[in-house]
């Protein structure tokens, strides 16, 4: 497995954004950018569906899930290219797998509020319980991606 | 002179709050990326929904237009955990290019916000449903996007130029 997290770091990718003086903090800024979008869709969804931003009908947001995948595809990228940097080092980061994870359990149960609000109804608990936990899955995975840097 | 005030923030209550645990600067940050990505959600419905492209376009604008209270919150959140990060290390911040500008986009931010509210939100809540917005609604709303992903990578580059 090292060898291969080795051979990562080691791309034209990963030393470009690791050597460059600039590889970094461009790829860093596209991350922070693609994040706002993703997670600020994320959060007004789920935060209408837990009727905490209730003017908004919560149907209409099916409009901005394009935008978010815009974000999310954004950091997607921009992820893939920080992580070649230091490939052999955030492999075995434990914050970073828990992010990974988190990412995945969070886009899953984004997915679940769609669908219980699309057959149960925008108010039904089903819904609420899905949006919470996406939503906690979410800003676990800013915090835990935020604190890459100190762990 | 600026030095001695630069001097006193730092020695002052939130400064001293700010360096004085070591959970503190990593909490305020989290809590300083929460708010920004809020603040970005809350804008992108507005101001996609004013300019009228892209997906949100299909949003009512009464409703669009409610989330503003929304991206206040989100910004007095970065701008309350803003100053204690200023506070906690101002001689760093203060002479940072990438800070400079940064506050600068953020004041060209806050003045376009209050030509949107005071030139445009009203006739925007007049608006029948389906009719188009006036173009200098679509301008404003344009330049907020712009300027506010401006403060975010400008903020993410303050590590990188020192």
């Amino acid at each position: 497995m090292m060898e291969f997290f080795q051979w990562i770091e080691e791309s034209g990718l990963g030393i470009y954004i690791r050597e460059d003086p600039w590889g970094f903090a461009i790829a860093l800024s596209a991350h922070s950018v693609g994040m706002s979008f993703a997670l600020g869709v994320v959060m007004v969804a789920t935060l209408r569906a837990l009727n905490v931003l209730k003017q908004v009908p919560i149907v209409s947001h099916a409009n901005l899930y394009t935008v978010a995948w815009v974000g999310f595809f954004i950091n997607l990228i921009s992820g893939l290219a920080l992580y070649a940097s230091h490939a052999t080092e955030y492999s075995y980061q434990s914050v970073f797998i828990m992010k990974l994870f988190l990412i995945i359990v969070g886009g899953v149960l984004f997915k679940k509020m769609i669908d219980a609000a699309a057959a149960d109804g925008d108010n039904a608990s089903s819904t609420k319980l899905f949006a919470f936990l996406s939503l906690a899955s979410w800003l676990g995975a800013i915090v835990t991606g935020r604190l890459m840097a100190y762990f | 002179m600026t030095d001695d005030f630069l001097n006193t923030i730092g020695d002052s209550f939130l400064g001293e709050m700010a360096r004085g645990y070591f959970w503190m600067w990593p909490l305020l940050e989290n809590l300083h990326f929460i708010g920004l990505s809020a603040l970005m959600g809350g804008l992108l419905v507005v101001d996609l929904r004013v300019i009228g492209i892209g997906p949100p376009k299909h949003i009512p604008m009464k409703p669009a237009l409610s989330l503003i209270p929304f991206v206040m919150i989100a910004f007095a959140i970065n701008l309350i955990t803003g100053i204690i990060f200023f506070c906690g290390d101002p001689f760093r911040y203060y002479y940072n290019l990438a800070f400079q500008w940064k506050i600068a986009l953020i004041v060209l931010a806050g003045a376009n916000a209050l030509w949107f509210w005071f030139g445009e939100h009203a006739k925007l809540s007049a608006l029948p449903e389906g009719a188009d917005t006036p173009i200098s609604a679509k301008v404003i709303a344009g330049i907020s996007l712009s300027l506010w992903i401006g403060v975010i990578i400008l903020g993410r580059l303050i590590p990188y130029l020192e």
